[in-house]
């Protein structure tokens, strides 16, 4: 049993993102206004947003609803992660890393959701007058731990059709 | 090239089509299901305190336009208050108790006592109450009114009930409650007392009847005359048309200042008016001459003899007297006139009262006693004849007080009764200081009210009913006093009440209170008033509930009937306990009538139904009505009235709309900062900023028809027929980035923000559905926030000053004046097609030289040229306030830009894109195109 669980030490990771995540987010509600940048570097400014469902915008309109899909998908998309962690050895960090950032993002987010109905965003980044959509700790999370397995991905991909063709 | 995908053309899921009736229940169950009126309550908890007091509407019958009235105008108050920066809590009641429930259950289930016993018959009326408020409590909530519907205050919850009866031993404690015979408005068939609410004036056809009463003392009645010696035949005479009152008779008054004259005539001397003899004479049917003259204070104490009975009746003096009809003397009964019991009052303290509340005469009463008293009056007449005291007697229609449940002519009848006493503890006079701290809106509020509080007679409290809260007192047998311990019992008796509603006191046993005194006490069963009980909801809710505050509350606000109701009550109530109004401003509204002006009925089939208007047009067309009507007067609807509204709404919508469309891809973080913006955008940001100022002090002031007229013109002269209008080039064919494009957003932005909070407290549906489509919203709804912020007034070194803007304003206008004929002939389609010269004196041509290069994007044609030359002959000139500008239009005749239908001379001078300008070039393919103006 113990053994079987072990990779979900990882999930301290998941803790520690998620604590980052929620502390950057109090601080942006107690000394932001919502909606008026403040200036930090060039092409940065922290911006406060609520996010109630962004890229869905179909149902951002739709009163009610939107809270409850991405509670359900969130949760769920949260649930097969852990399960994936669980079959993967606590050794094998290179796709232990990646999966415990996004659990961590996952829930960071999901905890906005499910207390205020929608996510809070603070990091607005821009070139000039392009702005990126604003986002926040537990979006970078999902992201770095999306492209981190895509690159796995690919890679052991890679090494795999390699070791196949190195065969005599 | 397909140039389709470089243009940002507008984009919004938001409807065009509103359909209402399907979507706001939708919107209703999205705010039950998040709980929108405590998350509102919880959010503005920090905020300052704004009551508005929701008078008690009665928990009979669906509800009629006139509640909706009521119902959205508190809504609007209550909403553009949480706007303005107040916590607003609305709690909505009901009045449960009265005669109409008692009515309603009566049919169903019979009298008391005859199928159930006043216990169970309570209880129906209970169940019957709460069925009531269901109904109506749905279509309440159907017109989007927010407020506590789950846990309203209902006058018969034990916790009211219980509340009632504390106010009124406060009441007690301070003196102003006082027991008395009074006559009171009685109804034989109700077999109560009524309220001067439940009275209704008919007409009623009675006899009329000269009565003649024999002086005494015929040396008195010589001297007040100034005569010598004795006058021992005269009499004087009365007139009534109430004959069955003439048992009753205790005394005749005379007016103090009025001139009487002595008439020698065959039967005779008579003591008539002076004025009124002829017409008296000429009634009679007889001659006579005047054989002296004198005041009626002379005449005071010559007393006169009943005209049946044996005993004497007093010739008084009184106010009430005049000699405008009858014969100047009037025969006062005391039991059964208000005025005549305060002058009989006067001279005697005793008061004849042979009419039981069956309608018959006392068994006891010689010659008439145990008839009904209108089958008396034939036979009291001709007993007058058979005495020789009929002076005339004819029949006489008039308009008298009838019960408002049977229809049937009332009397005033003198009964034991509880009374509110205007005058023992100068309840009057306080009262009447309390009415100037009160600010009436409309301001002839006040004058109402004060007349009917300095003229009211005491307010008679006690009723005798079963559905009622009691008036829970053990009084002395036969004095009819309050047992000495009443003050510390009432309070006891309203703590049992809130644990068991008012059964507690019918089923109390005395016994256990009185213990040896149980002889000399009775319990008191009457009930109290209605007006009393909702009168006294300050006490029982504001003061009760924790989250409403301290009185006086903000604003009660009801129809303008109320001055004699909830208004009159909640204040003499007030003024009893606590020595001041309850309230700090009184709002009232007019009737709804049709469109004629006519009252709403059933068989005039000019009837507006709410609950059919939500079903055909929606509750916000029918909120922007209430809105768009002046409520100071009466409030015409009609369905063609209606109609009218909803194509304002639509216009309203569309707008929103328009601007939605074109925040397609923005989000705040796209915002341009304000002193980056375009000026036109920065102008129209100032425009907002000025109208919202204007916006929120009729909020303020409780003038919404005033903010419709204004947000509606915006909407469709400001925006529709200017802004976006020439906004359009720039949010098309700029890039997405560019600063101009963000700026025009921005600008939209910040006005939808502040658009959608302006039309929040009226069109609440369409308003939350507008916000849920706002980039980036912070709050679920408007309903969160406060008035914008993000507006400004323009600054003072302004480009775009109000004078420079005033003569763009006016070459717009001679522009779309010279293009009429072109486009008329089809010469042009769109002003695109033309160009135009502006012909300008050198001054105005001074100051629009900054701008010149773009001001064909404001007149919205290809090419606009400024010049100072002499205008020629066929040129548009407009004029105003002695300025006059000059245009003169032609078809332009350079080739056509397929990307921004520009007609420009470099279009196809780009070898890669030969269809379009070279502004669209840059656009396309460059660093993207620069704006400095509009
Ligand atoms: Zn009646
Ligand atoms: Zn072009």
């Amino acid at each position: 049993m113990t053994a079987r669980l072990a990779s979900y030490a990882w999930l301290w990771l998941s803790a520690v993102m998620i604590a980052l995540d929620q502390w950057t987010k109090a601080i942006a509600v107690e000394h932001l206004i919502y909606a008026q940048p403040v200036p930090v570097l060039p092409g940065l400014n922290w911006t406060l947003i609520h996010n109630y469902g962004g890229a869905f915008s179909f149902l951002s309109h739709q009163p009610g609803w939107q809270k409850w899909f991405f509670l359900i998908v969130a949760s769920a998309v949260t649930l097969g992660l852990m399960e994936w962690l669980r079959r993967t050895p606590r050794s094998n960090w290179i796709l232990c890393l990646p999966l415990s950032l996004l659990i961590g993002g996952a829930i960071g987010n999901l905890i906005d959701r499910a207390s205020l109905g929608y996510v809070i965003d603070f990091v607005d980044v821009y070139y000039q007058t392009h702005h990126w959509p604003v986002f926040n700790v537990a979006d970078s999370c999902v992201t770095v731990g999306i492209v981190w397995l895509i690159c796995y991905e690919i890679f052991s991909k890679e090494a795999r059709t390699e070791r196949q063709n190195g065969k005599p | 090239m397909d140039y389709k995908n470089t243009i940002s053309l507008p984009v919004t899921d938001f409807p065009m089509k509103a359909d209402l009736p399907q979507r706001e229940p939708n919107r209703l169950a999205e705010w039950a299901a998040s709980d929108r009126y405590h998350a509102i309550q919880k959010h503005a908890a920090d905020r300052p305190m704004f009551v508005l007091h929701d008078g008690p509407p009665y928990a009979n019958g669906d509800i009629h336009i006139g509640h909706a009235v009521n119902k959205i105008l508190k809504d609007i108050v209550v909403k553009s208050r949480l706007l303005a920066g107040f916590r607003a809590p609305y709690v909505p009641g009901w009045d449960c108790h009265g005669l109409p429930i008692e009515v309603a259950v009566e049919k169903k289930h019979g009298k008391v006592g005859q199928k159930l016993d006043a216990r169970a018959f309570r209880a129906e009326c209970r169940r019957y109450a709460a069925e009531q408020i269901d109904r109506q409590r749905e279509d309440f909530k159907r017109l989007g009114v927010l407020g506590e519907w789950e846990n309203p205050y209902r006058t018969m919850d034990y916790a009211y009930e219980a509340g009632i009866v504390r106010s009124l031993a406060r009441i007690v404690d301070r003196g102003h409650v006082v027991r008395g015979f009074k006559p009171v408005h009685w109804c034989f068939d109700c077999q109560s007392a009524l309220a001067e609410a439940e009275i209704e004036y008919g007409n009623k056809r009675d006899p009329a009847i000269d009565v003649a009463f024999k002086f005494i003392d015929g040396k008195k009645l010589a001297g007040a005359f100034g005569l010598e010696g004795s006058i021992d035949d005269a009499s004087l005479a009365i007139w009534t048309t109430t004959p069955w009152t003439l048992p009753a008779n205790q005394a005749v008054a005379v007016g103090a200042e009025l001139v009487y004259a002595l008439v020698k005539t065959a039967r005779g001397h008579l003591l008539l008016a002076e004025s009124l003899v002829e017409s008296c004479l000429l009634r009679f049917g007889m001659s006579g001459e005047i054989v002296a003259t004198t005041t009626g204070a002379r005449l005071e104490r010559c007393d006169v003899q009943h005209p049946f009975y044996d005993r004497v009746s007093l010739l008084i003096l009184s106010d009430h007297v005049s000699a405008a009809d009858g014969t100047g003397l009037v025969h006062c009964a005391p039991a059964y006139g208000v005025e005549d019991f305060h002058a009989v009052k006067r001279y005697s303290s005793e008061v004849l009262n042979p009419v039981g509340g069956d309608s018959r005469y006392a068994a006891d009463l010689p010659l008439f006693g145990g008839q009904r008293i209108k089958d008396a009056n034939p036979h009291i007449i001709a007993l007058l004849q058979e005495r020789g005291a009929l002076l005339s007697s004819t029949e006489f229609d008039h308009s008298v007080a009838h019960c408002w449940r049977h229809k049937t002519p009332t009397i005033f009848r003198a009964t034991p009764q509880w009374f509110i006493s205007m005058d023992a503890a100068s309840l009057r006079k306080d009262a009447l200081s309390a009415i100037d701290t009160v600010r009436w809106i409309p301001d002839w509020g006040r004058e109402r009210i004060y007349g009917m509080i300095e003229n009211r007679p005491d307010w008679c409290i006690s009723r005798q009913r079963t559905w009622g809260v009691p008036i829970p007192l053990f009084v002395d047998r036969e004095r009819q006093l309050p047992h000495p311990r009443t003050g510390e019992w009432m309070l006891a008796v309203a703590d049992k009440i809130e644990q068991g509603g008012i059964d507690a006191w019918f089923d109390l046993d005395a016994n256990d209170w009185l213990g040896a005194d149980v002889d000399r006490y009775e319990k008191v069963t009457d009930t109290l008033d209605v007006w009393f009980e909702s009168g006294v909801s300050h006490s029982a809710v504001v003061c009760s509930r924790d989250n409403l505050g301290e009185l006086p509350v903000d604003i009660y606000l009801e129809g303008s009937d109320q001055h004699r109701g909830w208004f009159h009550s909640a204040l003499l109530t007030g003024v009893a306990m606590y020595g001041a109004a309850p309230y700090r401003q009184v709002l009232t509204h007019g009737f709804t009538v049709d469109a004629q002006g006519k009252k709403m009925s059933k068989s005039a089939g000019n009837v507006v139904a709410p609950q059919q208007v939500m079903k055909s047009l929606g509750a916000d067309v029918l909120r922007l009505w209430v809105a768009a009507t002046d409520y100071r007067a009466e409030m015409s609807v009609s369905d063609e009235i209606l109609k009218r509204v909803s194509e304002s709404y639509r216009r309203i919508r569309n707008t929103c709309r328009y601007l939605l469309a074109n925040l397609n891809g923005f989000e705040p973080q796209n915002a341009v900062a304000l002193d980056q913006m375009l000026p036109l955008d920065r102008y129209l940001i100032g425009q907002a900023h000025a109208l919202q100022q204007k916006v929120i002090a009729a909020y303020d002031s409780y003038q919404f028809h005033q903010i419709y007229q204004d947000v509606h013109a915006f909407c469709a002269i400001e925006l529709g027929a200017f802004y976006l209008d020439v906004l359009k080039d720039r949010m098309y064919t700029l890039q997405r980035d560019s600063l101009a494009r963000r700026s025009g957003q921005t600008a939209m932005w910040h006005v939808l923000e502040a658009l959608t909070r302006w039309i929040a407290p009226i069109l609440s549906f369409t308003a939350d559905e507008i916000w849920s489509y706002m980039p980036a919203r912070e709050h679920p709804s408007p309903l969160f926030h406060t008035w914008y912020e993000q507006l400004a007034p323009v600054p003072s070194d302004f480009g775009l000053n109000a004078a420079t803007m005033a003569l763009l304003m006016q070459i717009r206008e001679a522009t779309q004046l010279a293009l009429e004929p072109l486009r008329r002939d089809k010469a042009i389609g769109s002003g695109l097609d033309a160009e135009v010269d502006v012909h300008l004196s050198a001054l105005q041509a001074d100051a629009l030289r900054p701008m010149a290069n773009e001001l064909k994007f404001l007149l919205i044609v290809s090419r606009a040229t400024i010049t100072t030359e002499t205008a020629p002959a066929g040129a548009t000139v407009v004029e105003r306030e002695g300025i006059s500008v000059a245009v003169a239009p032609r078809v332009s005749v350079a080739a056509k830009c397929v990307r921004c239908w520009h007609h420009v001379d470099d279009v196809g001078t780009h070898p890669d894109h030969p269809e379009i300008c070279g502004r669209c070039v840059e656009n396309v393919v460059g660093e993207g195109e620069v704006r400095a103006w509009f």
